[in-house]
C-alpha cells in the first residue's frame, strides 16, 4: 500500500511537472497530452492492480508490478536512446555549421 | 614538397607563438584552427604568421582537424601534417617524419614516443597509453606502439575520405580505425615528447588520466556501437 502511494504521488509530481512546462510554453501541446496519457495510464495502474495484471498476463510476465517495471525500464532505455541520438544529431549540425562559418571567413 | 602543418588549438596562448614560429622556419603553410579559444591564442598564431581558421564556438579537437583538413585538401596540399599546439612535439621530429613519408611513399607516418629512448614517459601515463596501444591493436589489426600521438604525415589523397563522427578526443582512434579501414600503409617513426612543457593540461595526475581515458573510451564504444 505504502509503495502504491509512493508511486502515485511521484506520478502526479510528475504530471505536475508537464503542466508547468506546458504553461511555460517548454513543451509542445502534443507532447503535453503525450506525457499525460501515459502518465495517467500509469497512475491508473497503479491504483487499480488488476488492470496491470491483465497487462501482465497479456505481455507475458507474472507479476503486475514487474511487468510495470520492465515496461518503464524499456521506455527509459528507449528514451536514453532516443535523446542521445537527437544530441548527436544536433551537435553533427552544429560541428558542420562551425566549420563552414569558420572555412567561408577566410575566404573572404 | 607541398606541406601543410595543421595545428588544433583551444586556449593556447602561452605556448602557441613559440611552436608557429619554429614551425614557420620551415613551413611557408601553417595553419591554426582556433577552436573557440578565450584567450589571445589567435591574435598570437596571426601575428608569428600563421593563417587562423577561427571556430566561433569550441567543438572539439576532432573537428578543428576536420577544418584543417577539408582547408588544407581545398588549396591542393600534396602533405598534411598534425602538429600539437602545446609545445611538446619537435620540429625536427616533423622535419624527419616529411622526409620518411617521401621515401617510404607510405599514406601515413606516425609518432611514437614509445619508438625513441629519449622519453620520460611518467609511470601512470606509460600505463595509460599502453592499454589504449592493446584496445586499438585488437580492434583495428593495426601493431602499433603509440596510438595517441598528435604529430602524424599524410599523403593529402589518403585523407580524401576522412570524416569524423567524433568531435571530441577520441578523434586519434578514429583516424586509426580509417587507417585500418581503408588499408593504408603506414609506418611509426620515433618522437621526443617534452613532458616538462608549460602546457599544463599535458601534466595531469593518474586520477584524471583515467578519468579522461575511460571518458574518451566511453564516447568511441557509445559511437561506433550507434554507427554500427
Amino acid at each position: 500500500m505504502i509503495f502504491k502511494i509512493i508511486t502515485a504521488l511521484f506520478v502526479v509530481t510528475l504530471i505536475y511537472n508537464v503542466y508547468c512546462n506546458y504553461r511555460e510554453r517548454k513543451i509542445s501541446r502534443i507532447l503535453f497530452f503525450g506525457f499525460n496519457i501515459f502518465f495517467i495510464g500509469i497512475l491508473l495502474v497503479t491504483c487499480f492492480e488488476r488492470i496491470s495484471i491483465t497487462i501482465a498476463k497479456f505481455i507475458g510476465i507474472g507479476r503486475g508490478l514487474d511487468a510495470l517495471l520492465a515496461l518503464g525500464l524499456l521506455t527509459l532505455l528507449y528514451l536514453s536512446l532516443y535523446l542521445y541520438l537527437k544530441l548527436k544529431t544536433l551537435e553533427k549540425q552544429l560541428v558542420e555549421f562551425v566549420q563552414k562559418d569558420a572555412l567561408h571567413h577566410n575566404k573572404r | 614538397m607541398n606541406t601543410a602543418v595543421i595545428i588544433p588549438c583551444y586556449n593556447e596562448e602561452e605556448t602557441i607563438g613559440v611552436v608557429v614560429q619554429e614551425l614557420r622556419k620551415f613551413f611557408s603553410a601553417v595553419i591554426v584552427i582556433d577552436d573557440g579559444s578565450l584567450d589571445s591564442s589567435a591574435e598570437l598564431a596571426t601575428k608569428t604568421g600563421a593563417l587562423v581558421l577561427r571556430h566561433k564556438i569550441n567543438v572539439g579537437q576532432g573537428a578543428a582537424l576536420q577544418t584543417g583538413i577539408t582547408y588544407a585538401l581545398s588549396q591542393n596540399f600534396t602533405t598534411i601534417a598534425t602538429f600539437d599546439a602545446d609545445g611538446q612535439h619537435q620540429v625536427s621530429d616533423l622535419l624527419s617524419m616529411i622526409e620518411a613519408i617521401q621515401k617510404t611513399r607510405m599514406d601515413v607516418i606516425l609518432g611514437s614516443r614509445f619508438l625513441s629512448s629519449l622519453n620520460n614517459i611518467p609511470l601512470h601515463r606509460r600505463m595509460i597509453l599502453k592499454m589504449g596501444v592493446l584496445f586499438t591493436n585488437l580492434t583495428t589489426g593495426l601493431k602499433l606502439t603509440d596510438t595517441h600521438n598528435g604529430l602524424r604525415v599524410f599523403n593529402a589523397q589518403s585523407l580524401k575520405n576522412l570524416k569524423f563522427c567524433e568531435f571530441r578526443m577520441s578523434h586519434a582512434s578514429e583516424i586509426l580505425e580509417y587507417i585500418a579501414i581503408y588499408h593504408l600503409s603506414y609506418k611509426e617513426h620515433p618522437v621526443t615528447i617534452t613532458y616538462a612543457s608549460c602546457s599544463s593540461r599535458s601534466t595531469t595526475g593518474l586520477y584524471q588520466d583515467m578519468i579522461r581515458s575511460a571518458h574518451i573510451l566511453f564516447q568511441f564504444l557509445v559511437s561506433k556501437v550507434i554507427r554500427t
